[in-house]
């Protein structure tokens, strides 16, 4: 297939893509399943390239549209490589330095499941939890860290619902996603990927602000313009 | 260790209870995987001692890039085998690997005999010793669920486990691992068996810091685009292995009915497509492999009468598909999955297991056993009564189930039929009667497997010539003990050739380059060659099963004679190894 038609299908596909990813939000994960497949089914027949889908979804840098970290595990092989891959934006080979965990229901024979943060938006609990100001609200909705406020108190842990706080024994401090969308670029299945967050006009000017602030503080990592909090510095 | 000048070794005594560990730099220059668990074997081994003696040991071993590359996910299990007598070598996937590695061991050595049954629990901070008295019989997947309740670390953590199989001495019981992998061949649940071991369990919560980000973060994107670029998806995760059987059956290359054949009429139903389309629900991947070519695959079983059914879900390969499909004359793909879900609970090996009966329903027909002894007719295509067969196995229920369960080479030697026992050394033969390659290669390979050098994969290739078939074969065992120091999954083989090593070793600051490799690689292939002879074994005294000879492989009717001269000048090859160095 040609450059050329690939873009044209791109085009024309991303507002059906939007909708229907609104409409998830709405009525919830079958959806997603439903939509999401038929989607790529429809891609496929135009060989349309399974890498160029996921590309279409990055986070362009500068941008000032806010994402979230999505994620569909009924392909999920249960590789860890987004694990693996996250733990080295901290500078580590690790399972436990990860902010995104693959585990089963129940055992292998069950399916995988992703504990990793959900972006919350409002009632952050983690955010909540932490008495020094090392989390903040996150632009597009859960938190970022700081390591220099952080007393590793571990309250951000507990205070996590779901679960997805992770603690890492070895660096001292919690791992949390920061929906950097590392991990979506490495997922060998597409399980996982960037959502975009609508957000009202105050909120887009604090991510600016803050593209700036971390234009200024920080060089940037092989591997993302955007690194993450606590990051080892290379 | 990655990032340091040793390798890491945990020995655990079972015996006295005790482990130490040891930082070694004398074995880095064997890499790591097979390179430094074969120096470990060489160590422990005790020839004047028999086989399943308790000084005997296992060693577990991961290599040099484990799991931190795409589809580089494999342990190695060394040992003495109790199937062939020499070298026991076997490879699983599963998560093993990774939490070897995040616990920081390049290798584990187990010794001795625990007093009463027990399983391990190992840490990056311990090694306990844990009752097993009550897991002792029970079968493979409930052991697993039992210590997956016990013990912490969801995730993180491997279980190995053995079936009724191991702990009966079975001389080709399987180590499950993960529920879906295995160390299959050669009888390593038999040796942990004899050792009293019902269970592993390795959690792996620790890390690694990372020497030089930029550099590892760009080999490892590399290989991961080249990895999903490549064929590799399609072939290995769409349909999986068992794509290569309508292919196979084709080509007049897959086994059946204990080699009378290698045609297959009724293959329709036992396909990768058929599988795909009757039995797929889920397909799933080793840590660290983004290809994921395990497929799991359903069936239903009426277990009572007024619908009364079970859904039972197993993996399957092209292996499997084999040895308890065609070489067995079964006809649909529920039966063969019936078939793995019995050897899964008894933890036998697949191949092996499918193999004997093969040998046993011939003999059977042939009268050389009888019913008194076999407990149940043994018919091809009657899979009932292999399932109960399977079960005498396990248990050695009677002298000759006994007898059965120490291999076909055994059983032949005892009730007659040696020209249809289809094994090499003892080992029972593959999936492949392609031509010359696939024998000489399984004849000459380290452990008498299809996948010590692929030798069946030369029969298959448009330039196939006799004259070049050995040094091929040799320079691909030679090549692969270099993939099974790293340890690469074989079906990454192509992607990981010595360029592809080198960049990724000097990335995590290993400095070789591709002629060190191939050194290394001798090197390792020559300790390989001086335990099997330790053990006592003879390339050139071997002697085949004559339906290798009778039955033509893709097509080519082969000659003893002829295999027998390229066995010799493999083994001359072999010669001039050592001479060489010298």
């Amino acid at each position: 297939m040609s450059e050329c038609l690939s873009l044209k299908l791109s085009e024309c596909l991303t507002p059906i893509l939007n909708e229907c990813l609104t409409l998830i939000s709405i009525r919830g994960q079958t959806l997603i399943t439903t939509h999401f497949t038929c989607i790529k089914n429809f891609l496929k027949l135009f060989t349309f390239d399974r890498v160029e889908i996921t590309r279409k979804k990055k986070r362009e840098v500068g941008s000032t549209v806010a994402k979230r970290l999505r994620y569909n595990m009924n392909a999920c092989i249960g590789c860890q490589t987004c694990s693996l891959v996250c733990s080295t934006l901290l500078g580590q080979h690790s399972l436990s330095e990860s902010a995104i965990y693959i585990k089963t229901k129940g055992g292998l024979q069950s399916p995988y499941v992703c504990v990793v943060c959900v972006a919350c938006k409002e009632n952050i609990a983690c955010l909540e939890a932490c008495r020094t100001g090392a989390l903040r609200a996150r632009p597009g909705g859960g938190v970022l860290f700081d390591k220099s406020k952080c007393i590793s108190c571990r309250l951000c842990v507990k205070a996590c619902a779901i679960g997805a706080v992770q603690y890492s024994e070895k660096l001292d401090q919690p791992v949390i996603c920061r929906h950097c969308g590392t991990c979506t670029r490495f997922c060998p299945h597409q399980c996982l990927w960037m959502e975009e967050v609508e957000e009202i006009a105050e909120v887009v000017e604090a991510i600016e602000a803050e593209a700036l602030e971390t234009s200024k503080t920080s060089s940037p990592t092989p591997e993302t313009t955007h690194p993450k909090e606590g990051e080892a510095k290379s | 260790m990655i990032y340091q000048d040793y390798i890491r070794v945990l020995t655990i005594d079972l015996t006295e209870e005790t482990y130490v560990i040891s930082q070694r730099k004398d074995l880095k220059a064997f890499l790591g995987g097979v390179g430094i668990a074969s120096k470990l074997l060489e160590e422990h081994l005790k020839e004047d001692k028999p086989v399943l003696d308790s000084e005997q040991c296992i060693v577990f071993a991961i290599g040099a890039l484990s799991t931190i590359f795409p589809i580089v996910t494999k342990t190695v299990a060394m040992f003495w085998s109790p199937l062939t007598g020499e070298l026991g070598e076997s490879y699983a996937g599963g998560r093993m690997a990774l939490t070897m590695f995040m616990a920081r061991y390049d290798a584990i050595v187990i010794k001795g005999r625990a007093k009463k049954p027990i399983y391990l629990s190992i840490s990056g901070h311990s090694v306990e010793f844990k009752d097993a008295a009550a897991m002792w019989g029970l079968e493979s997947d409930e052991v697993g669920r039992i210590i997956r309740e016990r013990e912490p670390g969801a995730g993180k953590r491997s279980i190995l486990r053995i079936g009724p199989a191991g702990e009966n001495l079975v001389r080709y019981a399987s180590v499950c691992v993960d529920t879906y992998r295995h160390f299959g061949r050669l009888g390593l649940g038999t040796v942990m068996g004899s050792k009293h071991l019902k269970a592993i369990c390795i959690y792996g919560k620790g890390s690694h810091e990372i020497k030089d980000r930029k550099a590892y973060f760009k080999a490892f994107s590399d290989i991961h685009q080249k990895a999903l670029t490549t064929d590799l998806m399609k072939k290995y995760h769409d349909l999986g292995t068992p794509i290569g059987v309508s292919g196979m059956n084709a080509n007049k290359s897959i086994p059946t009915l204990n080699l009378q054949t290698t045609f297959y009429e009724d293959i329709s139903a036992l396909t990768g497509e058929a599988f795909a389309q009757r039995n797929l629900i889920r397909k799933t991947a080793c840590a660290g492999c983004p290809v994921g070519c395990i497929h799991i695959g359903q069936f239903r079983r009426e277990f009572g009468p007024g619908y009364e059914y079970e859904a039972i879900s197993v993996s399957y390969d092209y292996e499997l598909i084999f040895s308890l499909g065609t070489f067995l004359g079964l006809k649909t793909s529920d039966e063969v999955l019936e078939m793995i879900e019995a050897v899964e609970a008894y933890g036998l090996d697949a191949i092996s297991a499918g193999v004997v009966l093969g040998w046993a329903t011939e003999a059977f027909q042939k009268g050389l056993i009888t019913e008194a002894q076999t407990l149940v007719p043994l018919a091809f295509g009657d899979q009932k009564n292999y399932l109960k067969a399977l079960k005498h196995i396990s248990d050695r229920t009677n002298d000759f189930y006994t007898t059965l369960g120490d291999g076909s080479a055994a059983a032949a030697k005892l009730y007659g039929g040696e020209d249809f026992a289809m094994q090499l050394a003892g080992n029972e033969m593959a999936g492949y009667h392609t031509g010359y390659g696939s024998v000489l290669g399984a004849a000459v390979g380290a452990r008498h497997s299809h996948l010590c050098n692929g030798g069946y994969g030369f029969d298959q290739a448009d330039d196939f010539s006799m004259d070049t078939l050995v040094d091929r074969v040799f320079d691909e065992e030679l090549h692969r003990c270099l993939l099974n120091s790293m340890i690469a999954c074989l079906f990454g083989r192509r992607l990981y050739d010595r360029g592809t090593i080198v960049t990724a070793m000097a990335s995590i600051g290993e400095t070789h380059t591709e002629e060190s490799l191939k050194q290394a690689a001798a090197e390792i292939y020559k300790n390989k060659l001086r335990l099997k002879k330790r053990m006592g074994f003879d390339q050139t005294a071997m002697k085949l099963p004559k339906r290798f000879f009778e039955t033509p492989g893709g097509g080519t009717q082969l000659e003893e004679d002829v295999l027998n001269r390229l066995i010799r000048d493999y083994d001359e090859k072999c010669q001039t190894l050592f001479t060489k160095a010298e």
